[in-house]
């Protein structure tokens, strides 16, 4: 466990000392001031568009975040061949990964929360205080990233950092698009569309069961057995996607 | 703890690899045998591709071999108890650029369980020990070359290693830094560490190994005593000579050839049994005579003479 803790933290503060992570998180800061206030001024300042224009925000740089640096954080090991000394310590291969993926949850934990409380902020001069329901809603979408994270991880255990990347891309996009997806298939007449698709569905992530954006949009009531539908979904995901990329790892040639 | 007790053993370790589009194997290691024995400095040494760095690997367990078993320190590196006990600087220094030397060791310090108590004392320590003490806090990325390989070393004995399997330790190195890392590793034996290096510098394997493993194309052609297998060829002499004539010249090369030419000073190779008379000479014809030494064998020369012997061998 320790060893997981000193990998994780060392791979926090390669993030966090890396170019492409400030740039983003730069950007994302200035993205998320703009966006609130142009939609304040040009929406009439109503506030659960204010604190879905935010969530929108955190979801698409907290993704890229996830994306970027959880592929490049662990491709980076092997491709720079840090990896070496590391695995020469009494460190086993599963350890390794969790340790990746536990750094990269830390980037991201401390990423959300921080825009959460920025825009939070914002809301707060506007004179809108933010609901719980959008706490709740950042959180959940924490879930979600660690589900984004895992692949990344994963991708980047079989492949180099260009094609990790694209394929953890897809699947998000595809991800966010399962529902779409599966009500296009069914209606279509081949049945082998609609057997891929449906194969589809359940391998890839469902990233709309950890969506609160409609209801913070909405300002509804979160719909009953949500969270923890999404907690053991999520949970399950993430382990067999990380179990599923230890076993492919631990055969892995170092070259 | 006996002398004998062997530290490392590899034995006919084969190895290949799938190279180009149409994936043909390329057989990088074909037979590679050796022992290391506990508290030797031991030399593994090759020409560039001779599958130094890819035996290596497969000690680390980072390629599977096709063929042949790996015992580290009697058992396997696959047991983190076992890797707990060696020490690995890998080649071209593939360290992370982002941390401080002094963030570099705690994290490999951490990775091997050492307290952070120990590690505040240690790595100071450490680092006055490789030279690096004016850098402790200075990121791996404004490194020079140099000062890279005197931090791998540092990595690789941050947990009291018994075993230490060093890539390349000595290259990238000015002469004052081959100096200072060829005194530390006989420090450390002296400490009774087991060092495993490897190099393609003949000199380096002389100075401090007493045995030691010739590889070339993957394959052992050499294992044994540092004396044995490339003692100076003192059968043979280099003379340098100043200030010679070329009537001189014409005359002393009747018993000897001519190995280099230069302003300064001609240098000539003699039989053994020429050295006084051609020394003579030299005097006689009012030449200088710089120096007169046995000549040093080249890795090549050895490679010949290894060769030529297994091929007289076989016949
Ligand atoms: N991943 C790989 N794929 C294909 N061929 C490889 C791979 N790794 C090594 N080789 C080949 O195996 C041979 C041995 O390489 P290796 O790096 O072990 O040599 P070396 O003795 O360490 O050389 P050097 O002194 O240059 O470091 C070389 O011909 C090399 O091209
Ligand atoms: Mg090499």
């Amino acid at each position: 466990m320790r060893s997981i803790l000193t990998i994780a933290q060392n791979s926090f503060k390669e993030s966090i000392r890396n170019r492409l992570f400030l740039n983003l998180l730069v950007f994302a800061i200035a993205m998320i001031i703009l966006s609130l206030i142009i939609g304040t001024l040009s929406l009439g300042a109503e506030k659960r568009i204010t604190m879905d224009i935010g969530l929108g925000a955190i979801t698409i740089f907290g993704t890229l975040i996830a994306i970027f640096i959880g592929v490049s954080s662990f491709s980076h090991e092997i491709e720079r061949r840090t990896i070496y000394t590391i695995l020469a310590r009494p460190v086993n291969r599963t350890q390794f990964i969790l340790g990746k993926y536990l750094g990269i949850m830390m980037v991201l934990a401390v990423n959300t929360i921080a825009m959460a409380i920025l825009v939070s902020l914002v809301l707060l001069m506007l004179g809108q205080p933010p609901t719980l329901l959008f706490w709740l809603a950042d959180i959940m979408q924490l879930l979600a990233l660690g589900v984004i994270a895992a692949l990344a991880i994963a991708f980047a255990t079989i492949s180099g950092t260009v094609v990790a990347v694209i394929a953890t891309l897809t699947i998000w996009v595809s991800g966010t698009l399962t529902d779409d997806l599966i009500y296009l298939a069914r209606r279509a007449d081949n049945p082998i569309v609609t057997g891929i698709t449906e194969i589809l569905y359940y391998i890839l992530p469902d990233l709309s069961s950890f969506s609160l954006h409609t209801q913070v949009a909405n300002n509804l009531e979160i719909p009953g057995g949500f969270i923890s539908t999404a907690l053991i979904y999520g949970i399950s995901y993430i382990a067999i996607v990380l179990g599923l990329a230890a076993l492919n790892f631990n055969h892995r040639e170092l070259v | 703890m006996s002398e004998e007790k062997n530290i490392l053993e590899v034995e006919h370790l084969k190895k290949s690899f799938k190279v180009g589009v149409k994936l043909r194997p390329f057989q990088a290691l074909s037979d590679v045998s050796f022992s290391v024995k506990e508290g030797e400095i031991y030399g593994f040494l090759g020409p560039n591709g001779a599958g130094k760095t890819t035996t290596i690997k497969t000690i680390c367990n980072l390629v599977r071999p096709e063929g042949g078993t790996v015992k580290v320190l009697g058992g396997s590196f696959k047991d983190p108890a076992i890797r707990q006990q060696v020490g690995l600087m890998p080649e071209h220094a593939y360290y992370h650029e982002y941390l401080t030397a002094r963030e570099f060791l705690q994290f490999h310090g951490k990775l091997c369980g050492l307290d952070q108590a120990l590690l505040k004392k240690k790595i100071p320590e450490l680092l006055e020990r490789v030279g690096l003490s004016h850098a402790m806090d200075r990121a791996l990325r404004k490194f020079s070359k140099g000062m890279l390989q005197r931090v791998g070393l540092a990595q690789a004995i941050i947990a009291d290693p018994k075993l230490l399997i060093l890539d390349e330790p000595l290259s990238g190195l000015d002469p004052i830094g081959r100096a200072d890392v060829r005194n530390i590793m006989l420090d450390l034996q002296k400490e009774g560490k087991t060092i495993f290096f490897s190099t393609h510098i003949l000199s380096d394997v002389e100075m401090i190994c007493e045995r030691l493993v010739i590889l070339n194309k993957g394959k052992t052609i050499a294992e044994g005593k540092v004396a044995d297998l490339i003692a100076p060829d003192s059968d043979h002499y280099e003379v340098q000579a100043g200030n010679v004539s070329p009537e001189l010249k014409e005359s002393l090369l009747k018993n000897s050839t001519l190995l280099v030419e230069k302003e300064s000073g001609l240098v000539f190779e003699i039989k053994k049994e020429d050295v006084a008379s051609f020394v003579n000479a030299l005097v006689a014809g009012g030449a200088l005579i710089i120096k007169v030494e046995a000549r040093r064998p080249s890795l090549e020369d050895v490679f010949l003479d290894i060769l030529k012997n297994t091929s007289e061998a076989e016949k």
